[in-house]
């Protein structure tokens, strides 16, 4: 097994945005999180 | 930009933390309306760490993980902040760069522990993009 399958980098929308615009990097969704104040959960993404 | 303890930092959002600094501190690498990516890595359970490896090994492997981090960001174009106990908070001129900068430490990291095998040591890291504003108690401040 690759040592980044075991690798815990999580990034924000944004970033996997830009990464993916760039055809940088590979990333599946992780999950969401919740800010106080923003009603929407964020998604989270795991860099693969 | 002076930073007091208790200023709030925001990233468009998605990252907001606090500044425990014990004095006050001089964010002067970031500029006002500037995009930056900024990144939090943490030890995985550093507590337990510290239980299970006894307080000198504990602090060797803090030593070694500071040691992998400050490499990587000098290697990727990266600025530390500030450090955070068992992490640190730094800052990236780009997704990219901070992006690569994370791997690396990873990469080193999974590399430590395949030769440490009754160490393995965990480090989370996350980043974000945007343009930080501080929040003073009083009023924000756009960096």
């Amino acid at each position: 097994m690759s040592w980044l399958e075991h690798a815990m980098i999580y990034a924000s929308k944004i970033v996997q945005s830009l990464l993916a615009a760039t055809g940088e990097g590979s990333m599946r969704e992780a999950g969401t999180f919740k800010l106080k104040g923003i009603p929407e959960p964020q998604k989270i993404f795991k860099i693969m | 930009m002076i930073l007091k303890e208790g200023d709030k930092i925001e990233l468009g959002g998605m990252a907001a933390f606090w500044i425990f600094a014990p004095s006050s501190m001089t964010l002067d690498i970031l500029t006002v309306g500037m995009t930056v990516t900024i990144m939090f890595t943490d030890i995985v359970e550093s507590t337990a760490l510290t239980d299970r490896l006894g307080d000198s090994l504990a602090r060797s492997v803090l030593r070694t993980h500071d040691a992998f981090v400050r490499r990587q960001m000098n290697s990727h174009n990266s600025t530390e902040v500030k450090v955070l106990g068992d992490g640190f908070m730094i800052t990236s001129p780009s997704a990219k760069s901070g992006s690569d900068c994370t791997l690396a430490v990873q990469r080193e990291l999974a590399d430590f522990n395949a030769s440490n095998p009754t160490v393995k040591v965990g480090v989370r890291i996350g980043l974000s993009v945007g343009e930080p504003i501080v929040k003073t108690p009083t009023s924000s401040v756009a960096l």
